[in-house]
């Protein structure tokens, strides 16, 4: 199964369906999928121990020291 | 030729305001005259009340002495994801075409108020700001002053192209993963995305709650300083002077950089994915930096090539959230690429999001470690100035923006210069968090040395000879 047929699987099972003019876009060997996979790889290149999951960017405590 | 109303700055408008040689309701008109001869074919604006902001501007000329504010009288158009009270938010989408208006005003729109400018109408924008190139399937695509056969940028398309052809001497967009910056870059306009959370963004429609931004978009460095002021409550103000610091901009005539070190990232800028005059004027702005006395460094942020995959990953799992219940009872009702990008969004999973928020953490911490060592750096806003129509999504067009919102540092985008196909390009002007004060007057000098064209785009200027289909 190459990696078109691979996506295209998930995304049915997801319960989301490709119409013709959408497949390409999103299937494709450059398409939106992929680039996802590529994303997924890069995030789990790095050592990130230490780090707890946070999406807290609140400067303002850092800057008081806290 | 002869200099109408509009086709001041924003920050001449004021002084000539006070001097009393120009009026607001001058400034008003003009700009309706440029809506009305330019936005049926630019698609800048999804909505305006002519009939409102004259009378608005009529009264503040009429009572000099009674509102007082920075921004008295000047029109700022405003990105349609934003709640003005009485409007409706279509946030560029056709659920909210037809949605009641917003009972209040965002707190950015209060702020605004305050400081007396005039909600000049609501700017188009792409679909729910999930892209960036504003080619809108329901309003119609922002088309490039520069060359409408070329996109806008997004998602924040319209209040760059109303800036540009100056319908408006000023608006607000907001930047998720560039949305403020492509559109500068791709218009030939400034735009700051400032610190994250510094300004307000309740009222205005989610994106990604924790990549979301709002800031000003103008001609000029100095016109963007000006609004951003306007915006600022105590708080932000306090958190900016907390971040001011020691350093400060030389007043000598020349070397005004003198002190100011200035990173290169060299590894994190590749030059084969710029166009030629993009690496150019990238490479002249640190000419510049170092005629006027900064100290240019070479400096890298470890791991912080994953900001890019870090950013999107985050966002498009908060983006297919968002969006959720309306991607299962209508999902035709999205644009084609909208509806993909939230498909996407269901593919994170769980554990993808967990990893992309303790990567973030990681490369706050690294980039907060970079400040301590040079003061701002620089990269090009987007790597290519704006793709024609109806291209592909080009992956590489958030890789020098999406990384600065996974910081949360502020960033201004400033024209540097124009290519032989006579599209705008641009670079980003980043520094630590609350470092805007800073940030700007560097911006304000390396604007000076890049010299970047002040008229008109020729296209708007011969707008008359424009043939291409106005529906879309």
């Amino acid at each position: 199964m190459n990696d078109s047929e691979f996506a295209r699987m998930l995304m049915e099972k997801q319960g989301i369906h490709l119409e013709s003019s959408r497949a390409q876009f999103m299937t494709g060997s450059t398409g939106l999928f992929n680039l996802l996979l590529a994303l997924r790889s890069e995030i789990f290149k790095k050592d990130v121990s230490g780090y707890i999951p946070t999406d807290d960017l609140d400067f303002r405590e850092r800057g008081r020291g806290k | 030729m002869i200099k109408r109303a509009r086709d001041f700055e924003l920050t001449e408008m004021i002084e000539l305001m006070r001097k009393g040689e120009l009026t607001s309701h001058q400034i008003v008109q003009s700009c309706l005259e440029a809506v009305e001869a330019y936005n049926e074919k630019f698609r800048a604006f999804i909505s305006i009340d002519a009939d409102e902001v004259l009378a608005q501007s009529r009264k503040i000329d009429l009572q000099p002495g009674k509102k007082k504010g920075p921004l008295k009288g000047i029109p700022v158009a405003i990105k349609d994801l934003i709640d003005v009270a009485g409007q409706v938010t279509t946030a560029g989408s056709s659920f909210f075409r037809n949605a009641k208006p917003a009972e209040s005003d965002a707190p950015i729109i209060q702020r605004l108020r305050e400081a007396g400018a005039i909600i000049f109408g609501k700017t188009n924008l792409h679909e729910f700001a999930w892209g960036g190139t504003s080619e809108n399937p329901h309003f119609g695509f922002c088309r490039n002053p520069w060359n409408p056969e070329h996109c806008a940028g997004g998602s924040s398309g319209g209040s760059g192209l109303a800036i540009a052809t100056h319908m408006a001497p000023g608006a607000l967009g907001t930047d998720t993963l560039g949305s403020i910056r492509h559109p500068s870059s791709f218009c030939g306009v400034v735009g700051l995305k400032p610190t994250f959370g510094l300004l307000a963004t309740q009222g205005i429609f989610p994106l990604a709650y924790t990549f979301d931004h709002v800031g000003p978009m103008a001609r000029t460095v100095a016109d963007v300083e000006t609004i951003f002021e306007a915006l600022l409550d105590q708080k932000a103000r306090r958190l900016l002077s907390r971040g001011r610091g020691k350093k400060k901009i030389s007043l000598k005539k020349s070397k005004r950089l003198e002190g100011i070190r200035m990173g290169r990232l060299t590894a994190l800028v590749p030059k084969e994915i710029c166009h030629e005059t993009t690496w150019q004027k990238y490479e002249k702005a640190f000419e510049f930096a170092e005629d006027e006395g900064a100290i240019v460094v070479n400096e890298h942020i470890p791991d912080f090539e994953t900001a890019l995959a870090t950013g999107f990953t985050l966002t498009y799992a908060q983006a297919s959230e968002i969006h959720y219940e309306r991607m299962a009872k209508n999902p035709e009702g999205f644009g084609e690429d909208v509806r993909s990008l939230l498909e996407l969004g269901y593919m994170v999973s769980a554990v993808d999001y967990v990893r992309a928020q303790r990567l973030r953490a990681k490369l706050v911490e690294e980039g907060k470690h970079l400040t301590e060592r040079i003061d701002a750096w620089i990269f090009p806003t987007t790597p290519k100035p704006a793709p024609r129509i109806g291209q592909p999504i080009d992956p590489t067009l958030a890789f020098f923006t999406a990384p600065i919102c996974t910081l949360g540092f502020p960033s201004v985008a400033i024209p540097s210069g124009i290519t032989p196909e006579g599209l705008p390009v641009s670079i980003q002007i980043i520094s630590g968090p609350y470092k805007e004060s800073l940030l700007l007057e560097i911006a304000k000098i390396l604007e000076e040395r890049l010299d970047f064209p002040k008229e008109l785009p020729t296209w708007v200027a011969s707008a008359t000879a424009l043939s291409f289909p106005s529906k879309q």
